[in-house]
């Protein structure tokens, strides 16, 4: 009802059963793609005049350097976790409001406003985009797991980066470095951020892996970035240093305390709950130990970062605080609300590793001369890059797709088959009217004489509702000088005009006033102007005596009621579609939800094909 | 080794930078509580306030029993004891009421928009709230109590938060722009500095009056003299010189107008009152009232010309009209929003509590309130 409020749940059945079908379509295309892919390459090796299997030399390139393979497995496995947490049913419709929009929350306007533009391209095709993330994060996984050397598994290095960086940005608000409280303990810098990075050592070429270098530059960054957050984690007035103030948990413990109350297992809950404790009462010591810690680790690796005998102990103890960070701080990273991904400490510890590693154990120079295998690894330039495709097809034909060649084709249909969807929505410019379905339910369908009337539009003339005959209506009712609901319809409505292009020709869209006190034509023009629908050609809003109004509510179903002073009238949010002929078409639940853009735009899209099926389009 | 030594002092810069930037970005912005941007204190009032008008008393009252709070009209009728609850229906009010009588028991009522709501509708009772008729101010309306003033002849001018004002036919249709705030600024000069325009007013006579708050030690008073604007407010007394000065409400009571200024700033601030009979030719001005470290939380004004504050401590003063001093008033019940004054000089309190309005009475030359009255009123 106008003007008392509305319900819209994340976990709405529409939403999630729409989400699972979506999943399951793509899931079956995807499994096709894959299919029909080996299927062409192994038709295409009998036919093709290829070189026997046992032409095919060693590894291309040699080996890959461990630090690589750990960044490469490591990040890979953590995309495909992600991928799965973000399969949850909430997802679609949750990680705009529950997600993006506090990460953002208290950061300066410039963000968030970025951030909600992000938000908002997301809402407006939830099901495509959340699929999309799905897809995405699990072929990007797949693909640096199953690719292991060559052009193709720098490729996946870079997808890691490009989606990283996509995610840090829109997702993690940038991680929170411009807002305020940032803290290394509940995850800055972002551990998208360092699957950013991690992404791009992968993408590296294998000739960076062969001296310490990158190694050290990956120690040293590490280590900056944790010298600056240890001065952030000491500096005084941030409320680290108490464990609480003015009697309630400050700092550390109001966060842990929350976390402790999230739904998880009961020996999890205790455990934080028993830090929670601690914390309050030993503040001081904690963030000791924390600024200590990460001081000592960032100026080890800036200092450093080529003796392993001072690395060790610094990456243990590194290993060691993230470890106790994530389990007591972080909850995991998945279980304080709709988790997105285990958060930043399991990053942390893989990045650091793998920095240790490119240090202790760099790759070995590659001493075979270049073949075609070769040219697939390491193309310099355009023309080198297309001669390494081409050696590439050769070696690909001259193979078996092997179980690393299915899994990399069948990662690349994943990113295929969430991309594209999410790509062909964006640019349809519609929004889905997924979200209005899930407010208010499908319409209804009707078959019968609409009630006619007659009354009084915006410029004091008569209408009658035969007079409309020949167009479609969509007839509402709006309270005019209601300060919430009514509002959000009208610009919905303004929408729907414009969705209807060319057919709006054929339309009436018709409001009656929902307000037995303030009814006169002078509110309907204050209402049409400050809704902008003076601009509208084919819209009417309709009063009449109070008797004439009570008729017209009486024969749709439409109830008002008149609240205690101080309150607006209460009414019906109900909508119908009178098709030409003068009959009822269908009713529609118009409570206008949230009132964001993206559920206004969903609703216009709503309504408008709404309209049109009362046309018969 | 060269290009090592290169690359590795590059590295170690980079991580310096790194380090440098990352601290100075969270430290930056990690003083939220930091005083030095904070605008002076506001002397504005809220709009909960009360008048009379001879015949019934009206109060309008804040209510924060929910989340986003709203406002009540009550009214004492003519002959009653106790207070009624008279708000009009069909509209919210979250935005704030104003109210302004021409006199008898008719009293407007302007909703000021809240949410989506851009515009203002209005409400007008000529029967004591028994009933309501609607009515309209395409426009919003600025958040201040004297923001809408209503003549006998029916016409009423209305203050928009850009200091633009409006003036109406009788019966508050045909709106018209009569004033705005920029040729003002211009015409008052630099002697006041004009701020804003703060409040409207007719004169007993039904010439329109706009206040408002200067920035120098001049009162922004402006009386439309054939067509045009002239200022008209008075000379403040020497102890108030080198002030800014704010007219803090104006409204035709008992004949007059009465405006109430403060001056000062921060911690000295001083209320004066000050009336005229004459459209603003002539001014009579009360001895200042120093407040000191309180500030004014509610106004009322009576029929016969006098007005009560209600300050911040629990504290309430009240000046009985012109060749008056101001009279403090005994402790007021916990709770108390605002005073309504009664013709003989009696008081009443108005206590606002979660849903619940309590109304206490302090009867002519006695010490201590009486609990009259308490009103339950219904949260949205």
């Amino acid at each position: 009802m106008g003007g008392m409020g509305s319900g819209f749940s994340v976990t709405s059945p529409v939403i999630v059963a729409a989400f699972t079908a979506a999943l399951a379509h793509q899931a079956l295309i995807i499994a096709l793609m894959v299919a029909g892919s080996i299927l062409a390459w192994v038709a295409g090796r009998q036919v093709g005049d290829v070189p026997a299997r046992g032409s095919r030399r060693g590894p291309p390139g040699g080996h890959e350097p461990p630090a690589r393979r750990l960044l490469r497995i490591g990040f890979g496995a953590m995309w495909v976790c992600d991928g799965a947490l973000q399969a949850q049913p909430a997802m679609p419709a949750g990680l705009p409001t529950q997600v993006i929009a506090p990460a953002a929350a208290t950061s300066p306007a410039w963000v968030r406003h970025l951030v909600a533009w992000g938000a908002t391209v997301w809402s407006f095709h939830p099901i495509q985009a959340a699929a999309a993330a799905v897809w995405l994060q699990f072929g990007i996984g797949v693909w640096m797991l199953a690719a292991q050397r060559g052009w193709w598994s720098r490729a996946a290095g870079a997808a890691s980066f490009a989606w990283g960086l996509l995610v840090w940005v829109f997702g993690e608000a940038f991680g929170g470095i411009f807002a305020p409280g940032l803290t290394w303990l509940f995850g800055a810098p972002g551990a998208a951020l360092l699957y950013c990075a991690a992404g791009a050592a992968v993408a590296l070429p294998r000739s960076a892996w062969t001296s310490p270098r990158a190694g050290r530059v990956i120690l040293r960054l590490l280590g900056a970035l944790l010298a600056g957050l240890a001065v952030l984690q000491a500096w005084p007035g941030r409320g680290f240093w108490e464990g609480t103030a003015r009697g309630r948990p400050a700092g550390l413990a109001a966060m842990t305390q929350i976390m402790a109350r999230t739904p998880q297992p009961a020996f999890l809950s205790a455990l934080i709950g028993s830090f929670t404790s601690f914390e309050k009462t030993h503040g001081l010591a904690v963030n000791l130990i924390v600024v200590a810690g990460l001081s000592i680790i960032g100026l080890t690796m800036i200092a450093v970062p080529a003796r392993p005998a001072w690395l060790r102990p610094a990456l243990v103890l590194l290993i060691l605080l993230c470890l106790a960070d994530w389990v007591l701080v972080q909850d995991l990273g998945i279980l304080g609300g709709l988790g997105t991904d285990p958060n930043s400490m399991i990053p942390w510890a893989l990045v650091a590793i793998g920095g240790y590693l490119a240090v202790t154990r760099p790759a070995r120079p590659v001493t075979q001369p270049a073949g075609p295998a070769e040219a697939l690894v390491r193309p310099a330039s355009l023309r080198e890059a297309a001669a390494g495709a081409r050696a590439a097809a050769v070696i690909m034909a001259s193979r078996s797709p092997g179980i690393r060649g299915v899994l990399v084709m069948a990662a690349l249909g994943m990113v295929l088959a969430g991309a594209v969807p999410l790509a062909a929505a964006a640019a349809s410019g519609t929004a889905s009217p997924i979200i209005a379905t899930a407010i208010d339910g499908p319409g209804a369908e009707l078959n019968g004489q609409a009630p006619a009337f007659r009354l009084t539009d915006q410029d004091g003339r008569p209408v009658g509702l035969a007079s409309l005959r020949g167009k479609a209506v969509l007839l509402t009712f709006l309270d005019p000088v209601c300060t919430d609901q009514c509002p959000l319809i009208a610009p919905e409505l303004r929408q729907a005009d414009q969705l209807l292009g060319a057919r709006a020709r054929d339309v009436w869209l018709v409001a009656v006033v929902a307000n037995p006190i303030y009814r006169q034509v002078a509110f309907t023009r204050a209402f049409d102007r400050q809704e902008g629908l003076t601009a509208v050609p084919n819209r009417l809003y309709l009063t009449g005596t109070l008797p004439q109004l009570q008729r017209v509510w009486h024969s749709y179903g439409v109830l008002v009621q008149v609240l205690p002073g101080g309150q607006m009238i209460a009414h019906s949010d109900v909508a119908y579609v009178i098709g030409p002929d003068g009959r009822l078409r269908e009713q529609i639940g118009l409570d206008p939800g949230p009132g964001t853009a993206s559920s206004q735009a969903s609703f216009a899209a709503f309504l408008a094909s709404a309209v049109r099926r009362g046309l018969g389009s | 080794m060269m290009a090592r030594g290169i690359a590795a002092a590059t590295s170690r810069a980079l991580a310096l930078g790194v380090a440098v930037i990352l601290a100075l970005t969270g430290c930056g912005t990690a003083r939220p509580d930091s005083q030095a941007a904070l605008p002076p204190p506001s002397m504005a009032v809220p709009l909960t306030t009360s008048l009379a008008t001879g015949t019934a008393r009206w109060a309008v009252v804040r209510v924060a029993a929910s989340p986003s709070p709203f406002w009540e009209i009550v009214v004492q009728r003519p002959g009653q004891r106790s207070w009624s609850l008279v708000t009009p229906p069909g509209v919210a009010d979250n935005g704030g009421v104003v109210v302004t009588s021409p006199g008898a028991e008719s009293l407007t009522a302007a909703f000021r928009p809240s949410e989506d709501l851009k515009f203002t509708p209005l409400a007008v009772t000529r029967d004591a709230g028994a009933s309501w008729s609607p009515g309209l101010l395409d426009g919003d309306l600025a958040a201040e109590p004297d923001a809408m003033a209503a003549a006998a002849d029916g016409r009423l001018l209305a203050l928009a938060p850009g200091g633009t004002v409006w003036l109406s036919a009788p019966g508050g249709i045909r709106w018209r722009t009569v004033a705005r705030e920029r040729p003002l600024k211009a015409m008052a000069g630099r002697a006041c500095g004009l701020v804003r325009l703060t409040a409207v007013a007719f004169t007993p006579a039904g010439e329109p009056l706009l206040a408002g708050a200067c920035a120098r030690d001049r009162v922004a008073i402006f009386a439309d003299r054939r067509g045009a604007w002239r200022p008209v407010g008075p000379m403040l007394p020497a102890e108030l010189a080198g002030h800014q000065v704010e007219v803090l409400r104006m409204t035709a009571i008992g004949g007059r107008v009465l405006a109430l200024l403060v001056a000062g700033a921060a911690h000295a601030v001083s209320v004066t009152a000050a009336w005229t009979g004459d459209g603003g030719d002539h001014w009579g001005i009360s001895p200042p009232l120093p407040l000191r470290a309180a500030h004014v939380q509610s106004v009322a004004l009576s029929a016969s010309g006098a007005a009560g504050l209600v300050l911040t401590g629990g504290r309430a003063v009240v000046l009985d009209g012109p060749g008056t001093g101001w009279r403090w008033l005994p402790a007021l019940p916990a709770g108390t929003v605002v005073l309504a004054l009664g013709p003989a000089g009696e008081a009443d309190a108005l206590a606002s509590r979660g849903a619940r309005v309590t109304t206490w009475r302090l009867a002519s030359g006695r010490g201590a309130w009486a609990r009259v009255q308490a009103l339950r009123v219904p949260p949205p």
